[in-house]
């Protein structure tokens, strides 16, 4: 039986991407984006597409120039997650010396604050908690830096929790999650937020804060000052973009630290992280 | 033998640490506390006994055996990665 193709674009992307056998993943892939203008794809045809997704027996396989091999995944919500990766990829692709730091971003008054990723410390939960506060949520997981100004760039893409959601977390964050509840299977579930509460693909601000988060119930919860070497290679360990010599990548971070208010937040529950950034940066309300 | 910092190594000094990097590989490496001041030391050329002494005289609380199997690893660790170089 033959499978139909559907050929779309996305933002700025160099061609198309393309869905054979699974146009249905297109609902759930524009349900969790915001900005990236997904649409047919009215390019030229001789474009050879960035990224396939094919239904191919049970499993949703997906090839790119990223991927070595093509990778299946049983579950739609799990190929599109790991589509997401590539996507990323692909727009990073769109600009020249663009960066991109593993990691959540957020804007508070005092401007752009960004939590460089580190294993299991609740950046999800934490962008999910300052959204519900009125934060302007840039990212959960991955952050674009801009070549000329350093600035950051959302990547417009949902806050997606990890599940179970810890049983500590507070009923005012509980019902927030349930209320907002977006695609999911048993892993995971993304969060839907308003447009208001996220900055679409492309917003910029300029970078004002770096705060490793630490989670640790041992100790009453602190915002402390982190020296910058630190800062400087943790976030260096959270690039992944290969478009940028390692010599730049180091002096755009170094630059990027001088500038910004640096921090370690240690803390036990999403509530007091939540609390101690809100009082440290500032809310700034959602419009 | 005498080993000096290679040539066109990126060298950045943030706090007390070292960043550099290989252009040629793009490797990046970093050397915090007694490696950053031995890199720096680099800059002329320097053997083994030199680096020692100047450690020992840098943080004198510490064990001299310690600082010299330390030494002895950190200038394997940047011949091994050809960010020193032997002087004729």
């Amino acid at each position: 039986m033959n499978k139909r193709s559907i050929y779309l674009s996305f933002a700025d992307l160099r061609g198309p991407v393309v869905l054979t056998g699974c146009a249905d993943l297109s609902g759930i892939i524009g349900q969790l984006l915001r900005g990236w203008n997904i649409a047919p794809y009215e390019g030229p045809h001789d474009v050879e597409p960035v990224i396939c997704i094919e239904k191919i027996g049970t499993q949703f396989v997906r090839s790119s120039r990223w991927l070595d091999q093509p990778v299946g995944f049983e579950d739609p919500v799990d190929a599109v997650c790991d589509f997401f990766v590539d996507l990323i990829k692909a727009y990073l692709d769109t600009a020249t010396g663009m960066m991109c730091l593993h990691g959540a971003a957020a804007r508070f008054n005092d401007g752009l604050v960004i939590f460089p990723s580190t294993y299991r410390s609740g950046k999800s939960t934490l962008s999910v908690e300052l959204a519900r506060r009125g934060v302007h949520i840039f990212s959960d997981d991955v952050l674009p830096i801009e070549n000329n100004r350093n600035f950051g760039v959302a990547p417009g893409i949902l806050p997606r929790l990890r599940r179970p959601i810890p049983d500590q977390t507070g009923s005012a964050f509980l019902n927030f999650a349930k209320s907002r509840l977006s695609a999911a299977n048993e892993r995971y579930q993304y969060i839907d937020l308003h447009n208001h509460e996220i900055a679409p693909l492309g917003e910029t601000a300029p970078i004002s804060g770096i705060v490793l988060l630490e989670r640790d119930d041992t100790f009453a919860p602190e915002l402390r000052h982190a020296k910058e070497s630190d800062i400087v290679k943790n976030i260096i360990l959270r690039n992944f973009s290969k478009n940028v010599a390692a010599a730049d990548v180091l002096d755009r971070l170094i630059e990027i630290s001088w500038q910004a208010d640096t921090h370690i937040l240690r803390y036990a529950t999403v509530e007091q992280a939540a609390d101690l950034l809100c009082e440290r940066f500032g809310v700034r309300m959602s419009a | 033998m005498h080993y000096k910092q290679s040539k066109g190594i990126v060298i950045r000094r943030v706090d007390d640490s070292v960043f550099l990097v290989k252009p040629e590989t793009d490797a990046l490496f970093q050397l915090d506390g007694p490696g950053s001041v031995l890199w720096l030391a680099l800059a002329d050329p320097l053997d083994t006994d030199e680096a020692i002494k100047l450690l020992l005289i840098a943080f004198p609380d510490a064990d001299a055996q310690t600082v010299a199997r330390d030494v002895d690893a950190l200038f394997k660790d940047l011949k091994d990665h050809h960010l020193i170089e032997a002087m004729e």
